[in-house]
């Protein structure tokens, strides 16, 4: 009997600390959030900093087919084969060809689902949140102009629209050949904890292509 | 030569090239193929425009015979009979066997397109290998946009679990020692 009620008196005492320490713990967090919030999300972009790695890859040459306005060659999947910049963000960043999580941490990322520069259709790029990549992103504004540099070519896209939109609303990033259109996204809002289910999508027109001739 | 055996042997010739033969399916004939639409388990099914992009751009960069393009229809027809006798129209629905037996068709409709397959469980998707590199990668989450953020949540938790951990160990063992 008594070993019966030492048992309930420990199982009482253990229930009773955890929710004590659940207690500490959150008012811990919660102290911590309010006082140092700043100081918090300079770490994670500190810490996102270090997370996007810095290739040493080359840009791969590539060619442009004139006539079927196809590429002559692709570039190999993950390779660096140009590079994009906002101007108006002073954003110069390396471009690759695929959207793997692995490939993402090296810069902008290219969907192998849509077409390239110069193709005459959709362009789908993509990039992390991170300062130093597209956390000022959404920042950006209707008449700017992005530039993707390539070894064949030199494409300025003005943009014309940008939307929030969810994560799982791709039907907001078209796939067609009859214009070329730029869509570069990264996850909304860009400065949340977790894990987030938004893109900030920009839309944007070719207004010049010079071709870089052999 | 013997007028009559000309004539035999012209009429023959002609009759030889208008006999019908079993015709092969062509490179445009497979990428048709792709493009279609499918009913599996009652729902229509077909490929998004973008894994289309990528299947039109293997195929214009790597044309596979006709005899090839032929089995590899035939393999695409296989897969969505396992499917429809699954009674499932989403992949990730099979059992686990099932699953590994559709990676199979698709490992060797790879084969025959001169591809190979693996799973990358890192970045969750199928992984497409030519001539020994990687050619191209086919997101098993291909319905919703990449992942183009940090999740922080999972650290916090994990840290704040330990956390109480620890300080419901320590109270508690404050508490025995004081009652003992």
């Amino acid at each position: 009997m008594r070993n019966k009620e030492k048992k309930e008196n420990v199982i009482e005492a253990t229930i009773k600390s955890i929710i004590v320490a659940f207690l500490y713990v959150t008012i811990i967090i919660g102290a911590i959030y309010l006082l140092f919030s700043n100081s918090i999300s300079k770490a994670i972009s500190l810490i996102d900093m270090v997370s996007v790695e810095t290739s040493k890859q080359e840009l791969k040459e590539v060619k442009l087919d004139l006539t079927t306005k196809n590429l002559a060659s692709y570039p190999e999947y993950g390779s660096k084969y140009g590079s994009l910049k906002i101007e108006s963000l002073h954003l110069d960043l390396p471009l690759y060809y695929g959207d793997t999580l692995t490939i993402l941490r090296y810069g902008i990322g290219h969907s192998s689902g849509s077409y390239f520069p110069g193709e005459g259709g959709s362009i789908l790029c993509m990039g992390h949140n991170y300062r130093g990549v597209l956390k000022t992103l959404p920042e950006i504004k209707i008449g700017d102009k992005i530039v993707i540099e390539t070894s064949y070519g030199r494409y300025t896209y003005q943009v014309y629209d940008t939307k929030v939109v969810k994560d799982t609303q791709i039907e907001e990033a078209p796939i067609q050949r009859e214009k070329e259109i730029l869509m570069l996204y990264t996850c909304y809002p860009t400065n949340g904890l977790g894990h987030a289910k938004s893109r900030f999508l920009t839309y944007s027109n070719l207004v010049q292509e010079e071709l870089f001739v052999d | 030569m013997n007028k009559v055996l000309k004539i035999t042997l012209i009429l023959m010739a002609i009759l030889l090239c208008t006999v019908s033969t079993v015709k092969a399916a062509t490179t445009n004939e497979l990428i048709e193929k792709a493009s279609k639409t499918y009913t599996i388990a009652g729902k229509e099914v077909k490929l998004s425009e973008a894994d289309l992009v990528k299947v039109k751009r293997y195929f214009t960069e790597y044309p596979v015979s006709s005899e090839n393009a032929d089995k590899i229809i035939s393999k695409i027809d296989e897969a969505v009979a396992l499917m429809n006798k699954e009674g499932v129209s989403n992949p990730a629905s099979l059992s686990k066997a099932k699953k590994e037996e559709l990676l199979n068709i698709a490992s060797e409709a790879a084969k025959l397109a001169g591809a190979s397959i693996s799973y990358d469980a890192t970045n969750k998707s199928i992984a497409v290998y030519k001539d020994g590199k990687q050619y191209d990668s086919v997101s098993l989450n291909s319905y919703k946009f990449v992942s183009t953020g940090a999740n922080y949540i999972g650290y916090i938790v994990t840290a704040s679990g330990v956390a109480i951990i620890a300080i419901a160990t320590v109270i508690g063992y404050r508490k025995i020692k004081a009652n003992a």
